[in-house]
């Protein structure tokens, strides 16, 4: 009799503790379900609110100090990262790495810089501007 | 035998339902904030669609014999209203800096934006690109006088 109980309470705790178990694995699994949820939540939230546009007129860049000037307005509804780090610039299709910026953010409606480094021979160019969520925007112009 | 399985049965039970709650929740809160946003795109979409602008009059007076002062005549000849502080000026290529008589521009009104001491002599030409807070662009030419 006293054997059986024993028996029972052994088999008791082992079910509550693998019950437990399998419980903890599933809620870990489903919080980190959750978390990821949310950051892919975010970013697509991020990403349809971002836009901007390349506002020069195409067929006169300026040049400044040797570098030429390329206006960035954003005409989204967030602000956009504007350094270095967070934009990438292509022109006719390669990376351009020796440009500045000439502020660390863009406030919607507001107008950047984004000065290049780098000689263009004369005729037609493309330079695409990459922002930190991947969205793009190109601008056909030509150096006279 | 029987209570070992009960007591089991119940704490999955209660666990899953803690968990699809707490998922239901999530899921919920994610497909509104992205369903918020979706909406804001297609107002901005419908906000470009139904925007316009025209430039009506430019004005270019010399004031000494290399500088002039721009005056720009925007009307709204679209349905929606435009914020003119965000409006960007670029006049051969070159962003400039303006006032303007009015901070928002309102359909079927028209707004004077005015750059001053601009490089340029009387009888040159120039190119001018207005572009609105939405990202409309609007361009022309115009001589100093």
């Amino acid at each position: 009799m006293a054997g059986e109980s024993a028996s029972h309470i052994i088999l008791f705790i082992t079910t509550v503790l693998l019950a437990s178990s399998v419980s903890a694995v599933t809620f870990v699994t489903v919080q980190k379900m959750t978390i990821d949820f949310e950051f892919r939540g975010k970013a697509i939230s991020e990403y349809l609110a971002t836009d901007f546009e390349i506002i020069n007129d195409p067929s006169m860049i300026p040049q400044i100090n040797g570098a030429y000037v390329f206006y960035i307005k954003n005409t989204g509804d967030t602000i956009i990262p504007f350094t270095n780090d967070t934009i990438t610039v292509l022109i006719d299709g390669s990376a351009v790495y020796n440009f500045t910026t000439n502020v660390y953010s863009l406030k919607p409606g507001d107008v950047g810089e984004i000065r290049v480094y780098t000689t263009l021979s004369v005729g037609d160019h493309r330079i695409t501007v990459v922002l930190h969520n991947g969205i793009s925007k190109s601008l056909d112009f030509n150096v006279g | 035998m029987g209570f070992s399985t009960l007591a089991g049965f119940v704490i999955v039970l209660m666990v899953s339902i803690t968990i699809a709650g707490y998922l239901l929740h999530a899921v919920i809160d994610q497909i509104k904030e992205i369903n918020k946003f979706s909406k804001l795109e297609n107002e901005m979409k419908l906000n470009i669609k139904n925007s316009n602008f025209e430039i009506v009059k430019i004005t270019a007076l010399n004031t000494s014999s290399t500088t002039y002062d721009l005056t720009v005549i925007v009307k709204n000849t679209g349905a929606t209203t435009f914020n003119c502080e965000k409006f960007s000026i670029l006049v051969d290529g070159v962003l400039v800096n303006y006032t303007v008589n009015v901070s928002k521009l309102y359909p079927l009104e028209s707004a004077e934006f005015k750059a001053v001491d601009l490089s340029g002599t009387v009888g040159s030409s120039h190119r001018i690109m207005v572009v609105s807070d939405n990202g409309i662009r609007r361009m022309d030419t115009f001589t100093v006088v």
